[in-house]
């Protein structure tokens, strides 16, 4: 079974109970299906599956497409695995808006993950009705607006319900109906305005939802503030919901500080956050191969002096006056070029744009940071040697064995076994060469005492298999939390229990040193389940 | 004996809780160690080699509050209106946890979201939408074939009475979606089968009544 749909199945089960769940899993089995194909596959009632899709339109995990006017068409519902998995991330983004906006941005992420889209109005209310909060309804009021503006939660249209590929089709179609007779080329031309004019639909979004403040043409010195500060209000019709890219990318960026911290030292990281603070307006997807540029110029105006201060590296002292202390400049260009050499990748010239102006280089950090998580991962799991072999294959290519007996400095013994091992879990792989290659071979003759073998890895190959592995441990994970939940489901009743909930010391000692073993095993779960999703992230989404 | 052998089973099930697997439940970790074969099963196979499972780090704080927050948000939505559960069983004899188990706490239904319509397909705004709730056109008890004084009234009352059916008819169409309607079709299509069985299918005894009848008449001329 598909571990993908089995995970998101897990997911959906864990937030909205069994119906859902079993709804979703079948239409991510089954790509698009109808509502009288749920009901086939699942043997649920009509009126569960309807509710069930609400639940999952509601929060961005379905999409939908209707008939076209005049065509006899049902509707389509398929469901998006990626918005699934990204619900794993819940816990880590909301304490990331418990940094940014303390506990009032952890109740607004709260707030959307349950109902999974909302609108201004709605998180009034809620603060309303909340005996505890109300008197800081406008600190809620002016988070929500600073989370806006700062596109972390994002606006939702009807369009984004339709599903996008069919969008897409429709555009084509509709394109291709001005012309009667089409040729290859006008084929490419429909299909590159189809694709333009969705883009431009969905594209507009970036500050939908968003409207200026209405200012006072009056009062001069308002206005003047009001066009510095540039802080847009919320428009009280729109819906809003949790923008993942916006996370993510933040997540990235601080791995990347954490990767570089690690690899030369602290204050590298600052550099590297820096770089980060300056292209902050700019960086608009995930996929982009390098940050918006920076010149140490604008490095050293955002760090701050006390970073400078440590000096804790160590630069070419000046000819002239040897007992100089080096300048913020030469600091922070000694950084960059320290952070340019490592092997790592993290900053590059951009000699393009100007002189010395430099950026991140995320296309290299990806593929370096892949890399680390394998080798930690084989060195664990097969001990050092077999990591060394390895990385060998990887730097170099296709060898034989005895050349990697040579530069493994292994014994050939253990070459032959290692390799054997790293086979049958598929970390490298076998090519056949013919021998005898004089001129072109008319077969693909391939007997063993005629050819000769070359080791290699296929790294990206690897990289989904290791993936897929992922998804499983965690759907396990996910599983065994089940499990421990229902082998302990009397003491769950009686948790339950009206009474006890009031006053928890009805229990006896037995009880509840068995709830803080539960306690501490869901908590393991929970944190496993995390830190794998970190990995998801590195192979995944970086 | 039987007795004892049962309690000791359901005993050792309940008891202890989420210490014990599924095949040691009988056996606690102390007498395994106590018998000399190293257990009363043999774990070392080759399906299940024996391995040093490591063992992972310990949380650190950013991890512990993660998992508050994630505490927290289970909680809230198992109570939210997202949450689709089962319906609750149907009330069994009366026991005396009953009054301690009662949810007080009223869970929204679908139907008070506040969201915009529009995000959703036809045929799903009924669930969110509590003025688009769907009449069930009412299951006819009148037998569908065939009733004269219908077709009577509808010929007399001429105008007045096909007014009356279509508006009918019309609010029944509208209450219900395609699907409604081809779930309705096939229904009446049962139903349909059954007054044809009911209407047109003869044992084989009214013919010879029948054909005496017949036979009888056409005795007489006899």
């Amino acid at each position: 079974m598909s571990q993908q749909a089995r995970l998101c199945r897990e997911i959906i089960e864990e937030e909205f109970g069994p119906f859902v769940a079993k709804v979703a899993h079948q239409i991510l089995l089954k790509g698009r299906l109808t509502l009288p194909d749920i009901v086939r596959f699942t043997k649920l009632t009509p009126k569960q599956i309807r509710e069930s899709l609400v639940v999952l339109i509601q929060h961005g995990l379905a999409f939908f497409t209707e008939a076209v006017e005049g065509q006899k068409e049902q509707t389509h519902y398929q469901v998006s695995a990626e918005q699934t998995l990204m619900r794993l991330r819940m816990p880590a983004i909301m304490q990331v808006a418990e940094e940014r906006w303390e506990e009032i941005g952890v109740d607004i992420c709260r707030l959307l993950f349950i109902h999974g889209r909302m609108k201004i109005g709605g998180v009034r209310d809620w603060v309303k009705g909340d005996s505890k909060r109300k008197d800081k309804m406008d600190q809620y009021i002016k988070a929500f607006t600073k989370m806006a503006n700062e596109h972390y939660i994002i606006a939702v249209l009807p369009e984004h319900s339709r599903s996008a590929v069919d969008r897409y089709l429709e555009a084509e179609q509709k394109e291709s109906e001005k012309y009667t007779i089409t040729t290859a080329k006008e084929i490419q031309a429909i299909k590159k305005s189809a694709l333009e004019s969705v883009e431009a639909e969905y594209g507009m979004l970036e500050n939908a939802g968003l409207k200026r403040k209405a200012i006072d043409a009056i009062s001069s010195a308002h206005k003047r503030m009001a066009v510095e500060i540039e802080d847009m209000e919320v428009d009280e019709k729109i819906y809003f919901h949790i923008n993942y890219e916006r996370f993510n990318i933040l997540f990235r960026n601080n791995s990347v500080m954490d990767y570089a911290i690690e690899r030369i030292n602290r204050t590298a990281g600052q550099i590297v956050k820096a770089f980060f603070e300056h292209g902050k307006n700019k960086i608009r997807s995930l996929h982009e191969n390098d940050s918006p540029s920076a010149t140490p110029m604008h490095i050293a105006n955002i760090i701050p002096q006390d970073v400078i201060d440590q000096g804790d590296i160590v630069l070419q002292p000046d000819l002239i006056n040897p007992g100089k202390k080096p300048s913020v400049q030469d600091i922070i260009t000694g950084y960059i070029t320290l952070l340019k050499i490592d092997s790592a990748g993290f900053v590059r010239s951009r000699d393009e744009l100007g002189s010395s102006q430099y950026s991140i280089n995320f296309l290299k950090l990806r593929e370096n940071m892949k890399r680390k998580l394998l080798e930690g991962l084989v060195r664990e799991k097969m001990g050092v040697a077999t990591c060394r072999i390895l990385r060998i294959l990887i730097e170099k290519g296709k060898l034989d064995e005895s050349q990697v007996q040579k530069l493994a400095m292994l014994p050939p013994k253990d070459t032959r076994e290692k390799l054997a091992l790293l086979n049958l879990r598929g970390f490298v792989e076998i090519q056949a060469n013919r021998l005898d290659v004089n001129e072109v071979p008319r077969t693909a003759d391939r007997a063993p005492g005629r050819s000769f073998h070359l080791w290699y890895v296929p790294l990206e190959k690897i990289y989904e298999e290791l993936l897929v592995d992922v998804y499983r441990t965690v759907a396990n994970l996910q599983q065994r939390r089940r499990q421990e939940l229902k082998v302990r489901s009397r003491l769950l009743e009686k948790l339950n229990r009206q009474d006890v909930k009031e006053n928890i010391d009805l229990l006896g000692e037995g009880d509840k040193a068995e709830i803080t073993q539960m306690d501490k095993v869901l908590e393991r779960i929970e944190i496993s389940k995390k830190r794998l999703d970190q990995m998801i992230m590195i192979l995944r989404d970086f | 004996m039987s007795r004892g052998g049962r309690g000791g089973f359901g005993g050792g099930r309940g008891g202890p809780g989420g210490a014990n697997s599924g095949a040691m439940q009988l056996v606690s970790f102390d007498m395994l160690k106590d018998l000399s074969s190293g257990g009363l099963f043999n774990v070392n196979t080759a399906l299940f080699p024996e391995m040093d499972v490591p063992i992972p780090r310990k949380p650190n704080s950013s991890e512990t509050s993660q998992w508050k927050f994630k505490e927290d948000f289970l909680k809230q939505v198992h109570e939210s209106a997202y949450h689709l559960v089962p319906p609750p069983p149907k009330p069994d004899i009366e026991r005396y946890s009953d009054k301690y188990k009662k949810a007080t706490v009223r869970r929204k239904t679908l139907r008070e979201i506040d969201t915009d319509f529009d995000f959703f397909p036809e045929e799903l705004q009924s669930v969110i939408d509590s003025s688009k709730i769907k009449k069930k056109p009412k299951v006819q008890k009148v037998d569908e074939t065939f009733n004269l004084d219908e077709i009577m009234n509808a010929e007399g009352e001429g105008k007045d009475g096909e007014d009356e059916e279509g508006k009918e008819e019309g609010k029944d169409g509208e209450a219900g979606s395609d699907i409604e309607f081809d779930e309705e079709g096939e229904e009446e299509e049962l139903v349909d089968d059954n007054d044809y069985a009911q209407n047109y299918f003869d044992n084989g005894e009214d013919e010879d009544f029948d054909d005496d009848d017949g036979d009888g008449g056409a005795g007489d001329y006899y």
